[in-house]
């Protein structure tokens, strides 16, 4: 069957004049065989429209960027509805809200207590923590592997000595979280602090230290807690 | 109007027979060899006729309305983005929040090098100058960092030149020490957003000059798209005559999302 169909039959021994030859075309149409009512359709209005592009209809890479609907500044697409359904036109801030951190407490202690405190002698203890231990019972939290920083609670005290409290940042480079010092017996002082330290993606580690000059009284504590993370929940958790 | 224009031309009527053409075999051939699509062929909105009516095509899109509308496309599930984290140019992918989560993650890279600080309040410290430490001299000194200047051996920090790393920093991770005999000694960070905040403080609470107290934290300065400066500032109160004063800073590292563009 032709594409087309013409804007004038004629019939035999009709005459034959220029506006009968121009009818042919001046009036033509598509026929319906002329698309394959898939990917192309013939509407209403007997006009060529693309009608329903799958895989199996299209070549392949043959839809380019610019054929596709135009979108807004600073949209993407892709779905933030439930389920699995067409492809929206997204803002960032939605996006950003997907990535945005969060604060989770921490949930019980692994093989090494969260908190540690010591009231007495000198010297360094390490403390050193795996992060496949770490939990919480925050419904966002699905594995360490979302965990991007530590929040950390230290106390120092000094009557006459210097008492530290450090942790290590990713790459080992030892990070000094809370100290006191007094060298007279007459300054007995006291420092506290919060502290969020980074975690690396890959890290398996983390260590906190406390170092307790020598000198150091049984009045002088040193105190650390790992009290939270904050993690990205959506980063993958496997 | 016909869908298709015929290929002769008469003088005066364009794309037509007049009526005084003879009919002839060229004019015949030329009606339809040289035929072409007339605008009217096609619906304007997914495809349109070009080349002069020689060929017909997918429509680029002019509006949210026209070419492929988002429902032509295939199905994705939630939290799904169309684009590409396979290697190499290819096809388009349907990428996960997670997958993009993971590119956006951010990433502590120690500091190797930062703004040569010179000799400024008589400081001493690494050739680096991400560490300074003043010993004697009083009253307040700022240290002022350009961003520009910072350097990190990262990989991540370097993907796109050790001078451009400073452009993916999201923060600066800084150690401060302060001593104190007798006044108030403390060490302030600013950016050129929020004015200066003090992370380390001490002061001697018996004042008596004898011995000393001192304190050390760290902290976490953000830092702005834009932001071209940091500071760090020694507050030193004290009194000379009770002897040498020690205060210190040290830039330890950067918090840098790796992805982040530096151009």
């Amino acid at each position: 069957m032709a594409a087309v169909n013409t804007g004038k039959s004629f019939a035999n021994g009709e005459q034959l004049t220029a506006a009968k030859l121009n009818q042919m075309f001046g009036n033509s149409t598509f026929a319906t065989g002329a698309v394959d009512n898939s990917t192309m359709t013939i509407n209403s209005l007997g006009q060529l429209s693309v009608n329903q592009v799958t895989s199996s209809n299209i070549a392949t890479n043959a839809l380019n960027l610019d054929d596709i609907q135009q979108i807004d500044t600073n949209k993407f697409l892709g779905r933030t509805s439930s389920g699995t359904g067409d492809v929206e036109s997204v803002d960032i801030s939605a996006i950003a809200n997907l990535l945005r951190p969060k604060f989770v407490t921490a949930g019980t202690s692994g093989s090494t207590a969260l908190d540690n405190q010591i009231d007495s002698g000198t010297g360094n203890t390490d403390y050193v923590y795996n992060i496949n231990e770490f939990t919480s019972t925050d419904s966002d939290f699905g594995s360490y592997l979302q965990i991007v920083a530590v929040h950390i609670d230290c106390f120092a005290q000094s009557s006459d000595a210097l008492n530290q409290v450090y942790s290590y940042y990713p790459d080992g480079v030892q990070n000094l979280m809370c100290a006191a010092g007094a060298y007279s017996t007459a300054d007995a002082v006291q420092s506290e602090t919060n502290s969020v330290i980074p975690i690396n993606s890959s890290q398996s580690t983390f260590t906190i230290r406390h170092a307790r000059q020598s000198g150091a009284t049984s009045a002088d504590s040193t105190f650390s807690a790992i009290r939270g993370f904050t993690i990205i929940p959506n980063l993958p958790v496997s | 109007m016909g869908v298709i224009k015929s290929g002769h031309n008469s003088a005066g009527f364009p794309n037509n027979f007049g009526a005084s053409d003879a009919v002839t075999a060229d004019a015949l051939n030329d009606h339809v060899n040289d035929s072409t699509f007339n605008t009217t062929a096609v619906d304007d909105s997914t495809i349109e006729v070009y080349d002069s009516g020689a060929k017909i095509r997918l429509k680029d899109s002019s509006s949210t309305t026209t070419g492929t509308t988002l429902a032509k496309l295939q199905y994705i599930g939630t939290n799904k983005f169309l684009g590409r984290t396979s290697a190499n140019d290819g096809v388009v992918e349907s990428v996960d929040i997670s997958a993009i989560a993971n590119l956006l993650r951010p990433k502590f890279v120690v500091g190797t090098e930062g703004t040569d600080q010179g000799s400024t309040g008589g400081s001493s410290g690494t050739t680096n100058a991400l560490s300074r430490a003043l010993v004697n001299p009083t009253g307040d000194t700022s240290f002022i960092y350009n961003l520009a200047d910072f350097r990190s051996d990262d990989s991540d920090f370097n993907a796109d030149g050790a001078t451009l790393g400073y452009k993916k920093i999201v923060g600066i991770y800084v150690t401060g020490f302060v001593q104190s005999r007798r006044n108030v000694t403390f060490i302030s960070g600013t950016n050129s957003v929020d004015g200066l905040r003090t992370f380390v403080k001490t002061r001697d609470p018996d004042g008596s000059g004898v011995g000393a107290v001192e304190s050390q934290s760290f902290t976490y300065f953000p830092v702005n798209s834009g932001q071209s400066t940091f500071e760090l500032k020694h507050f030193r109160n004290t009194d000379t005559t009770l002897g040498s004063l020690d205060t210190n800073h040290v830039i330890t590292g950067f918090a840098i999302i790796p992805n982040l563009p530096t151009s």
